[in-house]
């Protein structure tokens, strides 16, 4: 009897209850499109962003990254190499060997970062090759440097010119080399641009007379969302003393701008749903009080308040179940195609993006958990705000006070 | 055998603001079979005293009792149930529910008691019937005209079987040969079921159909008669 009431009762006034359905199903796609654009531009940024330099994570011996000394190196365990390479999800991983030294050519001397990469694994994961400004890539000669340009610029050399580096070695031994200068490169951050110098891992291992030691195994992934499990698993098969570090502690300022993009979603996700709130919320007042002189006539004939209520209740709740669930079938196609034909942003928006390293397409991410994440808060908004229809007919009386 | 009987019914609306006072000690009782008028000029108190008999509104002092309850003293779902299963009602206007047909407005009221599925549905027809409605059991209410809905409205009040029926103005918005018709089917169930029946209006044809004529006056009864020539044209 309630059922069929209730149902009668959404047909009654047709335009308002497709208008209603239709405004919670757009609502509904909305916050889906809006969360799903948002979660891929930050998983973008991040992708990005670690994908350049630190990786999802790195393998460190545990003290490195509190004390960056040569004395925290290892050589790379061969059960890790093992499993990294089997691994699906990796994309790629590399090894490196940095510390500090001072560079010079004629009279200018400058402290730097010697950082010893392998050059086919960096141009082939982090695109290392690109960046580089003049001159060119490594290409297997021994004793190629590339260094940042903000140093080049400092110490008046070029390409061609010869750096001549003192430093400490593993160890206490000292550290003494001359290098051949082939390019020079720009990454992006003054900082790593005015101290940067790169060299072949073997080289780096030799000025540091650290033989086959490295201080980080850098490890990317296809992408964020797995790096705990994989970074899990990796930890697993490391010996004593090593440990995989997650990007969010590498890069502190980056996993706070991300953060605020986090923080921006909720916001803008929040405004979305204080919006559908108010129209569900105009609906439902307007089906109360229209029915006011009607409900009172149930009353007095004999129809209990909770009778009345679970005949509202299942009214609008079969609204937002229905606009619920055309949101979330809707959703789909809409996320899938912006997933395959991304949002890319063009000119000065585009350059702004990729002065941080960031590709300027951003692809939605399509999460059905996220989909029902959505289509279930607007149905427990709805259902909460029938508290207000709840509520008149709990404080109804079959002859009201006049005014 | 006393159906209702009221003692010393009083209703003050507003009582901190600007007191009105609707009833003056009422006393009233009503048998079972009778077909009663409450008359008297607007604002004599006529909705208030059927409202505080049907257990719709409160009175402020004095008591109802129907058939040996009193129930002034009965609350929540107690006073709904009561009324549910002890009284029928017919309002001047909005008696329907729009989006239910004729017969399941008359059903309605059994499913709330609920009647078995036989019983209802041989009730149903037999009382749409006797309000003359058998060809209309599909139609909405805003299918049938007004004189149609309040036929619904008397069928829908008897379907319950409750100990009587209240009827505020249930002439009020019908045309005269509509409004003649329906006191005849009224009438008619009265007689032939024994049907006990209060209803209030102003309308001289209706009140000449009572058999009993209380008249109000402020709040007060002021004439009390039964009258005998009583016209029956059915
Ligand atoms: N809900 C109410 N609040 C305040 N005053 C009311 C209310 N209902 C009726 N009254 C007043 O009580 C008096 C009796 O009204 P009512 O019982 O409706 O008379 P009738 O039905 O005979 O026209 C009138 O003066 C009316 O204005
Ligand atoms: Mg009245």
């Amino acid at each position: 009897m309630i059922g069929l009431l209730a149902w009668r009762n959404l047909w009654r006034n047709r335009r308002r209850t497709f208008i209603t359905v239709a405004s919670i199903m757009f609502a509904v796609v909305f916050a889906n499109v809006m969360d799903a654009l948002l979660s891929g531009i930050n998983q973008q940024m991040t992708d990005s962003m670690v994908g350049i330099y630190s990786g999802h994570f790195q393998v460190q011996q545990q003290d490195f990254w509190e004390d960056k000394s040569l004395h925290n190196t290892f050589i790379p365990p061969k059960e890790a190499a093992g499993l990294l390479d089997t691994l699906p999800e990796v994309k790629g991983y590399t090894k490196r060997l940095e510390s500090v030294a001072l560079a010079s050519a004629e009279n200018l001397t400058r402290g730097v970062l010697v950082v010893g990469i392998e050059p086919d694994n960096e141009k082939r994961i982090t695109g290392l090759e690109e960046k580089v400004q003049a001159g060119s890539y490594f290409h297997g000669n021994p004793g190629d440097a590339i260094i940042g340009k903000g140093l080049a610029e400092y110490l008046d050399i070029q390409p061609g010119d010869t750096l001549v580096m003192i430093g400490e070695g593993y160890h206490g031994a000292s550290a003494a080399g001359k290098y051949h200068i082939c390019g020079t490169i720009r990454m992006g951050s003054p900082d790593l641009d005015n101290n940067l110098v790169f060299l072949t891992l073997a080289d780096a291992q030799f000025f540091f007379a650290a033989y086959g030691r490295v201080t980080s195994m850098p490890v990317f992934l296809k992408d964020n969302t797995i790096q705990k499990e994989v970074a899990q698993e990796i930890s697993g098969v490391l010996p004593e003393g090593l440990i995989t570090q997650p990007w969010q502690k590498m890069m502190p300022m980056a996993t706070q701008s991300l953060g605020l993009i986090d923080a921006m979603r909720i916001i803008v996700l929040a405004l979305l749903y204080l919006l559908i709130s108010f129209s569900i919320f105009g609906t439902l007042i307007m089906m109360a009080n229209e029915r006011l002189l009607e409900f009172r006539v149930l009353l007095a004939i004999g129809m209990q308040k909770t009778k009345m209520g679970a005949m509202v209740l299942l009214e609008s709740v079969s609204l937002a179940i229905l606009g619920a669930a055309l949101g979330f079938l809707a959703s789909y196609p809409v996320v899938t195609y912006l997933n395959e034909y991304p949002i890319t942003f063009k000119g000065r928006a585009a350059q702004g993006w990729e002065s941080f390293g960031i590709d300027p397409v951003m692809p939605t991410i399509v999460d059905f958990s996220m989909f029902a994440m959505h289509s279930a808060v607007i149905l427990v908004i709805s259902a909460l705000l029938s508290v207000y229809a709840l509520n008149k007919i709990r404080n109804l009386e079959v002859v009201p006070a006049k005014k | 055998m006393k159906v209702i009987e009221t003692r010393n019914l009083s209703k003050i609306y507003n009582p901190d603001k600007v007191p009105v006072h609707a009833l003056n000690g009422v006393n009233l009782a009503i048998e079972r079979g009778e077909f009663t008028a409450i008359v008297g000029p607007s604002g004599s108190g006529k909705t208030t005293l059927l409202n505080i008999i049907g257990g719709l509104d409160n009175p402020t002092s004095g008591s109802v009792v129907v058939e040996g309850t009193e129930i002034a003293k009965l609350e929540g779902n107690a006073l709904i149930n009561f009324r549910l299963h002890n009284i029928g009602f017919v309002f001047q206007a909005y008696n329907l529910i729009p989006v239910l047909t004729a017969k399941e407005n008359v059903e309605f009221v059994m499913l709330l008691q609920t009647r078995p599925k036989g019983e209802r549905e041989a009730r149903v027809i037999a009382l749409l019937e006797a309000v003359g409605l058998s060809d209309k059991t599909d139609k909405r209410p805003s299918e049938l005209s007004g004189g149609q809905q309040q036929r619904v409205a008397v069928a829908r009040a008897l379907a319950s079987k409750p100990k009587f029926v209240l009827a505020d103005e249930p002439t009020a918005n019908l045309d005269s040969i509509s409004a003649e018709n329906l006191l005849d089917i009224m009438l008619k169930l009265n007689q032939e079921e024994n049907m006990t029946f209060i209803f209030s209006t102003h309308d001289a044809r209706v009140i000449r159909r009572a058999r009993r004529v209380v008249t109000l006056e402020d709040g007060r009864i002021k004439k009390d008669l039964v009258q005998n020539e009583v016209s029956i044209n059915f």
